[in-house]
């Protein structure tokens, strides 16, 4: 299992424990570059709690590099958005999983594709679509939490200081 | 709240017009929602005779007419349609992402008859396919039946005529 999808994993877990504020540290690790969150998943497997505030750091933190994409959420979400077709949703539930196509930050969305990826192994659809609506619902908490934001520079933007210096 | 005419097949064929031409579609769509009993049979038996430019003309006339009475056609309440879940409920297992964006953006941008009619849709049990292309075409028609206002309904004069039965009196 790759880092990233194991930090998908324990953010869906601790979700579901409705450990909250551990859901945004992890959310945050979803930033990192992949020898971080390697670090964080190795740190969650031996002392949970120094995994939960290393994740958390590594995004408060100017010197690590994050990776933050430059996507089209409906052709990003597409795939996971298919993996949930199954599902039947009543009234209120579609209409929060449907927002998260609108609202997601860059974090969750990555953490959904992650999740999406362990669907038949340890996850079901019914937990994606579950996920999707505990983030619908917890919007505003996720926001002034500060999720999808980070002190530093994010990957691309060296990338592109680089080919800019290049030509 | 908005009250269902539950007409399947009026619905079903203000929905294929839509497709096609939308200027049509919408002006067929507004009669549906702002014609009171003394006009809509006659709206009815137009539409369900095929005579759809003459229906569409017809609910036109009646919803920019100063002189009869009729619904209202308003803007979403704040926070949107709360109805339009029904619609999200259809469209969300059939997995057309595109739609299912567009219903969310006429939630909180579309007016009572494109909400009403697509309402009427789920209500008559058309295809979640049917329904997402309507929604496309709701949504591409959108910002030009704004900027012309093409489904202001102008609303009858009451006071003139108040004014009016005054000066007969004086004099």
């Amino acid at each position: 299992m790759r880092a990233k999808e194991r930090l998908a994993l324990e953010i869906f877990r601790a979700m579901v424990r409705g450990d909250r504020f551990s859901v945004v540290a992890l959310l945050q690790g979803m930033m990192a570059l992949r020898g971080e969150q390697k670090a964080i998943v190795a740190l969650l497997e031996e002392r949970y709690h120094e995994g939960v505030a290393l994740s958390a750091q590594v995004a408060a933190s100017p010197w690590f590099y994050k990776e933050v994409g430059r996507v089209d959420r409906k052709t990003y979400l597409a795939p996971v958005y298919e993996l949930a077709r199954g599902v039947k949703m009543r009234g209120e539930e579609a209409e929060k999983v449907a927002k998260v196509l609108q609202e997601a930050t860059w974090p969750e969305l990555r953490f959904l594709k992650q999740l999406a990826k362990r669907i038949g192994m340890e996850v079901k659809p019914e937990d994606l679509v579950w996920s999707m609506r505990w983030l619908s619902e917890h919007r505003e908490f996720l926001n002034r939490m500060g999720v999808g934001r980070y002190a530093g520079k994010s990957i691309w933007e060296v990338k592109d200081a680089e080919a800019e210096a290049a030509t | 709240m908005l009250k269902l005419r539950r007409r399947p097949e009026v619905v079903r064929a203000i929905g294929g017009v839509y497709l096609k031409e939308p200027f049509l579609g919408k002006a067929l769509a507004l009669g549906y929602k702002v014609l009171t009993e003394k006009g809509y049979p006659r709206f009815e038996r137009l539409v369900l005779s095929g005579q759809f430019g003459e229906a569409g003309a017809y609910a036109l006339a009646v919803a920019k007419s100063p002189a009869t009475l009729k619904f209202g056609n308003w803007d979403a309440p704040r926070g949107g349609f709360k109805e339009m879940v029904k619609v999200l409920e259809v469209l969300m297992p059939h997995g057309d992402l595109g739609a299912v964006e567009g219903a969310l953006r006429l939630k909180s941008e579309g007016d009572e008859a494109e909400v009403l009619l697509l309402l009427e849709l789920v209500e008559a049990g058309e295809s979640p396919e049917t329904i997402a292309r309507v929604v496309r075409a709701m949504l591409a028609h959108l910002p030009l039946d704004r900027k012309l206002q093409g489904s202001k309904v102008v609303p009858p004069v009451v006071e003139k005529k108040r004014e009016n039965a005054e000066a007969k009196e004086v004099t």
